[in-house]
């Protein structure tokens, strides 16, 4: 196949870009982690809010038997559920969220916190939140008339101001 | 009608300078730009997992 040579230089070029874009990218998810959110696990929505860690009295911010920190969310119209959390800042933190009716999506601007949560699965997403401050968490998948009044907000605390929370070992989560 | 008298042209192997600094300009400019935004902007706003 003929290619013209000024043609070749330029494709030489834009692949060494894509090189080096996708490099960056595997070298990141290698050594960081980094990697999309991905996980797969069932939960019948009409019955969540009843036991299990979706219950209203175990929602929201847990420390695990780990040190870890979860927080356990569930997205219903139209709005999340607890309202308002505080996390600590430059802390790995592990979101679990559900939906009860519709599709829902949960996005924190300035953050890379950004998923989808659908009905009859679990959300999950482990993130830190570099910069202390007031974020808005808004619902970013269109779930009915009420969609624009669905958000919630969210504390970031600097680390040394983090007073911490309650345990989860004795609420029969899932560790 | 005549017919045209432009010769055809052998491509070039190399290429002229304007070419290659236009070319090093805009690869450098845009990989510098998506560098940024990954190390500079993506990266230090959390990592996801």
């Amino acid at each position: 196949m003929h290619i013209n040579p000024l043609e070749q230089k330029w494709l030489y070029v834009s692949l060494a870009m894509i090189a080096i874009f996708l490099g960056s990218i595997f070298l990141t998810a290698i050594t960081k982690g980094v990697h999309p959110p991905s996980h797969i696990e069932t939960i019948d929505s009409a019955s969540l809010h009843l036991s299990g860690e979706f219950a209203e009295d175990k929602l929201g911010v847990r420390q695990q038997p780990d040190g870890s920190l979860r927080v356990t969310l569930v997205a219903a119209r139209y709005g999340f559920y607890p309202n308002h959390i505080e996390i600590p800042a430059d802390t790995p933190i592990t979101f679990r969220m559900a939906s009860v009716d519709v599709l829902h999506g949960t996005h924190v601007p300035m953050t890379n916190m950004n998923t989808m949560i659908v009905p009859g699965y679990v959300s999950q997403i482990t993130t830190t939140f570099p910069k202390p401050g007031d974020y808005p968490m808004l619902c970013n998948e269109y779930c009915g008339m009420g969609h624009d009044h669905m958000w919630s907000t969210m504390t970031v605390v600097a680390k040394e101001n983090w007073h911490g929370v309650a345990k989860a070992d004795n609420l029969g989560e899932k560790p | 009608m005549p017919p045209s008298s432009r010769p055809h042209e052998e491509p070039r192997d190399d290429l002229p300078i304007g070419t290659w600094t236009l070319l090093c300009l805009i690869a450098a400019g845009m990989t510098a730009a998506w560098l940024f935004l990954y190390f500079g902007v993506f990266l230090p706003r959390g990592v996801v997992q």
